[in-house]
């Protein structure tokens, strides 16, 4: 994983994890309980979803961040190919729990939450960087 | 050694440089979501002009109650769903003494929120708004996810309207001006979100379940 991709991977995950800190936050506040003009529909932030065996999802999100984070920060300090194997499977994981939330918003509650979209996009970019990586294989 | 990237020299430098990063950003994200005062409570400037009854509006109650409630509301919207019953409860209670007015605000994000708005409307020519109205908000399940102008059509049969008529007035201009107009009073009003409830002219907090409400509905009465 040449420089520029580990930086590309570096920055995506700080997207996701600064997303994942502005759920959380909005959890933690549990914001007026409506849907909103500016940022679309509380009500899947509030739904019956957004927890996930009892742990709200926000916060599984911002776990799953820091992970990647502390994940590729270790592999460029190391070069070990290992630690991308493991953010690899990390980023497989997120992205088939993003596909069903993706899915719950769309057909199940009608609504959409922009927040938990750009997560799923951040997710999907991740793993594709890592899907082309030959250290991967 | 010699193939090493450079920060490996110093892994005390990025470790600390990450974690400060990641403090950073998770401190400005903070400030930044926490919700201000100033972002929960629309501007007051002008509430009462836009608040002010219309002749077309659809109110329930006492009509010369001294506590008008307006709540703008979207029926796609699931916060509204879940106020509707506590809406009825309250005006089950507190009918004689206050009168409540329905406006539409739907959300530019629910494709279904106008349709729904213009099918209570139609009912409502045919004098049945509030039947409508109780039938969309509560089966919102049952028609967000199905065809929704086939589920309207059968909740108009259900409460007896003329089939044509309703499906005329579905596409009426003069309706989708009304709730256009709705909405664009309540952007006036700089509402952040729906359901957005008004007492007299000023914005209250949406409480967050019926005791809450009735403790509202009193205190503002006794303030009367």
């Amino acid at each position: 994983m040449n420089p520029l991709w580990r930086g590309i991977y570096f920055t995506l995950a700080l997207i996701g994890f600064s997303d994942a800190t502005y759920l959380t936050v909005k959890h933690i506040y549990q914001a007026d309980a409506g849907c909103l003009l500016s940022d679309g529909c509380d009500a899947v932030l509030k739904s019956e979803f957004a927890t996930f065996m009892g742990i709200p999802l926000a916060y599984m999100g911002l776990v799953y961040y820091l992970l990647i984070v502390i994940g590729i920060t270790a592999f460029h300090q190391t070069q070990k190919s290992d630690i991308l194997k493991g953010l690899f499977l990390l980023n497989l994981s997120g992205f088939a729990f993003s596909l069903w939330l993706v899915y719950l918003q769309a057909f199940v509650l009608n609504s959409y939450c922009t927040w938990c979209l750009i997560s799923a996009g951040v997710t999907t970019l991740l793993l594709s960087i890592l899907t082309f990586r030959k250290e991967v294989h | 050694m010699a193939t090493q990237p450079s920060s490996s020299r110093n892994p005390l430098a990025l470790w600390g440089g990450l974690a400060a990063l990641l403090v950073i950003i998770s401190a400005t994200v903070w400030f930044v979501a926490k919700p201000s005062d100033s972002q929960a409570t629309p501007q007051g400037a002008g509430s009462m002009a836009d608040l002010a009854p219309v002749p077309s509006e659809w109110g329930m109650g006492n009509p010369n109650a001294k506590l008008r409630i307006v709540e703008f509301g979207d029926y796609q919207c699931g916060a509204c769903g879940y106020f509707h019953p506590i809406v009825k409860q309250i005006m089950d209670e507190f009918g004689d003494d206050v009168y409540f007015v329905f406006r539409h605000f739907p959300l530019p994000s629910h494709q279904f929120a106008k349709s729904a708005a213009a099918a209570a409307e139609a009912a409502g020519r045919q004098g049945k708004f509030w039947e409508m109205h109780d039938l969309i908000m509560s089966n919102q399940a049952a028609w967000t996810r199905g065809i929704p102008t086939t589920v309207f059509l059968q909740m108009a049969r259900q409460i007896g309207l003329n089939d044509i008529q309703f499906q005329q007035d579905l596409r009426n201009a003069d309706i989708a001006a009304k709730i256009d107009r709705d909405f664009n009073s309540g952007r006036q009003l700089n509402i952040p979100s729906v359901p957005a409830f008004f007492f007299n002219g000023v914005y209250v907090q949406s409480p967050a379940d019926v005791e809450g409400f009735q403790k509202l509905v009193k205190a503002e009465l006794e303030k009367l």
